[in-house]
């Protein structure tokens, strides 16, 4: 492996580790948020 | 549409008692402990009670309730708080134990019952589903595991040989 890959895996664990400290109540409302997301891209996805 | 909603609604059933104790499994109980984990529904597992004259437990119980309180159904999910909300009865020993042992977590003044990050760890590698090792590697990566209590566990529903070809597979680098 790279140097450089190496520093990018190394700073998506910073990335994960850090979001993965924040307070849980944030935590579930990204997870809400983030299946609004993702029910809107299949909803626009699905064929008419 | 929130995740909370969910969790103050599994509260409530446990306090009308239509449920003895809910525990949350799954890619949310996950987030718990990790980064938050993208899913579309949510895994609540309890243990069914059986309709009297039945011999076969059944979510029937669960489903009047809710029904009754405006929420609906849509294939096998509940939709609650915009989530559909699959209700799971724990069909191995590994699950009951989880549900038996899961922790109580506050969310925000909120109690949430969640299984534990050690048993989310062994329940993805009994399952050997790809989703689930991956998340096991994240727990691992993380430090998001008590080790010796995961092992014990591992041990204990025999998935050493599980965990050795787990090890050899993500984690050293021997052929």
């Amino acid at each position: 492996m790279t140097a450089s890959m190496q520093k990018i895996l190394e700073s998506k664990l910073a990335l994960r580790r850090e979001l993965a400290k924040r307070p849980i109540a944030e935590k579930l409302r990204m997870l809400d948020a983030m299946r609004e997301r993702e029910v809107a891209i299949r909803e626009k996805a699905r064929p008419r | 549409m929130s995740i909370r909603d969910v969790i103050a609604t599994l509260n409530q059933m446990e306090a009308d008692r239509v449920i003895e104790r809910y525990a949350i499994g799954g890619a949310v109980a996950a987030t718990f402990y990790l980064e938050p984990v993208a899913t579309l529904d949510v895994d609540v597992f309890v243990a069914f009670g059986t309709e009297p004259g039945k011999l076969i437990a059944t979510p029937k119980q669960i489903f009047d309730y809710l029904l009754a309180r405006g929420s609906s159904m849509k294939g096998e999910y509940m939709m609650i708080g915009g989530w559909p909300v699959q209700f799971l009865p724990p069909a191995t020993p590994l699950v009951e134990e989880a549900l038996a042992q899961a922790r109580e977590i506050d969310v925000d003044g909120v109690p949430a019952r969640v299984f534990s990050a050690e048993h989310l760890a062994a329940i993805a590698l009994q399952t050997g589903r790809a989703k689930g090792k991956a998340r096991l590697l994240q727990f691992l990566e993380e430090g998001a595991l008590d080790g010796p209590r995961f092992q014990e566990i591992v041990q204990r529903y025999g998935l050493v040989d599980a965990w050795t070809r787990f090890e050899r597979q993500f984690i050293s680098d021997k052929p």
